[in-house]
């Protein structure tokens, strides 16, 4: 007998009540690749969660959601969510991630950010609970539902994957790679010259009549070191502890770099190359797939196999450069405006 | 004697990409990336080709090189076995040579590079996968 499955209508029922006791349960519609109706118990869980997805919204509509979502805390009810207690039993004293997979259902419980996430695969529904809405960790503000996101993409031939995207008016490109290689601060970078910024850290990719990359999120995180390169960053951080990341909404402060989607036409590997130009020089398909599927899989628990073989698909025919970024910002901003100006993103050398 | 291996999944993953293949190791967060000789012997496999089989068949493509091929086939699959990619299994022969294989043009060693940089998130972020007796039950006085 599966375990999950006698608590599962406990944990159903739990998330049905509190939807129902949320009367007036506040909703926004958003635009991600498909419509996402992302509804909340309280104002606490929208103002924090919604920040993010704010240049997505999709608003006087009531359109038919692909993709519901439900968010609540346990003030709702007044009570934890069924089995709750019991996971940071087995998570071990907050060490381990506890996934459990299904045809029908996806689950993740977080013990580090207390977030539990289910994702019903038939409904294409999914539930978003933690204990108090008020302790939602920084990076959770910054991206948001990241699992639910995922799985509901995974389902649908979309791919969220971890990856920054800027573009041009016409053309998106990704900048893809493990952390620390430069790709977040060469997109903040490029939003604050004239590109166009549709994710610093993750981004939906999708394939319809040519692949596309979509915004998931408008937050810019950063390492504090990263100052050096956009010392603007600091003053607009949201979060102070230089123990974490900073991070802020490019919304608020710049809604006009913003973009939905864009067709991509490039993938660029940064690497931080100590040199005083920036180059870019061509690569192997196979090294934007590893750059974008490796950290991607390995970010998104109980993804693989179905991540990997969509993003081979989306990637075929998209030309993969390393590009090696050059000591001074201007330099490096100058050498991008010349790589899409020139064409070669449309597929030269 | 004829070896027949299989790929190690769930845990190992892999998908062509040009003339290469990219594999990741759920398990460990080790990833690599085939080159083409390489793609060509893990492709056979997958087929369910035996290893001399693949080996004789590229003999054929690059008649000058017969010799290092049955000794750099071997290697490679040991290689594969080592770093858990394949498993070498029980086997007789179900897979068929295709022509479509090695394009006989200049022989490659078949090789790969390995990436483990993905090795520190899996431990900082180690998954426990709730299993049968692993999910909780309530507790019979919270009922």
């Amino acid at each position: 007998m599966n375990t999950f499955e006698t608590i599962l209508p406990d944990i159903l029922a739990y998330f049905n009540e509190s939807r129902i006791k949320a009367a007036g349960l506040r909703k926004r519609f958003i635009s991600i690749g498909g419509t996402v109706l992302l509804t909340y118990s309280s104002d606490i869980l929208e103002h924090s969660l919604f920040k993010a997805f704010e240049h997505l919204e999709i608003t006087g509509t009531d359109a038919e959601a692909a993709f519901t979502i439900f968010a609540c805390d346990s003030d709702i009810l007044d009570c934890a969510l069924p089995g709750y207690g019991w996971l940071t039993d087995i998570s071990k004293n907050k060490e381990e991630i506890v996934t459990y997979n299904s045809e029908d259902i996806h689950v993740l419980y977080n013990p580090k950010s207390g977030i539990f996430s289910m994702f019903d695969n038939g409904n294409n529904r999914g539930y978003y609970y933690l204990p108090k809405a008020g302790q939602l960790p920084f990076y959770e503000k910054a991206a948001p539902m990241r699992m639910l996101l995922h799985w509901w993409c995974e389902k649908s031939g979309l791919a969220l994957v971890h990856a920054a995207a800027i573009g041009g008016d016409t053309a998106g490109i990704l900048l893809a790679g493990r952390s620390g290689t430069g790709k977040s601060t060469t997109a903040i970078m490029a939003a604050r010259n004239g590109f166009k910024f549709l994710g610093d850290d993750y981004i939906v990719l999708e394939n319809k009549s040519g692949p596309v990359v979509h915004s998931a999120y408008n937050s810019v995180k950063f390492r504090w070191e990263m100052l050096e390169r956009v010392p603007a960053a600091g003053d607009l951080s949201l979060n102070n502890q230089k123990d974490e990341k900073g991070y802020f909404y490019l919304r608020d402060h710049q809604p006009d770099a913003l973009r939905r989607s864009l067709p991509l036409k490039a993938v660029l590997l940064p690497v931080i190359s100590g040199n005083q130009k920036s180059y870019f020089d061509r690569v192997p398909q196979s090294k934007g797939l590893m750059g974008l599927a490796a950290s991607s899989i390995f970010q998104m628990p109980g993804s693989g196999k179905q991540t990997l073989k969509t993003l081979a698909a989306i990637l075929q025919g998209i030309p993969v450069y390393q590009m090696s970024l050059g000591k001074d910002n201007a330099e490096i901003m100058d050498a991008l405006k010349r790589f899409m100006a020139a064409g070669e993103i449309e597929g030269g050398e | 004697m004829e070896k027949y291996y299989e790929i190690n999944a769930p845990a190992v993953i892999s998908e062509p990409m040009e003339d290469e293949v990219v594999v990741i190791n759920l398990d460990n967060g080790c990833y690599y990336n085939l080159n083409k000789s390489a793609a060509q012997v893990w492709n056979f496999l997958d087929q369910g080709c035996s290893l001399n089989q693949i080996a004789s068949h590229a003999a054929k493509s690059y008649p000058g090189e017969t010799e290092c091929i049955g000794s750099d086939f071997q290697v490679f699959a040991q290689r594969l076995t080592d770093e858990q990619l394949v498993r070498e299994i029980e086997g007789h022969n179900v897979g068929k040579i295709n022509a479509n294989g090695f394009d006989g043009q200049s022989y490659e060693k078949p090789d790969f590079d390995k990436f483990s940089d993905m090795q520190e998130m899996l431990l900082l972020d180690p998954i426990h996968e709730v299993s049968e007796e692993g999910w909780p039950h309530q507790k019979k006085s919270n009922d």
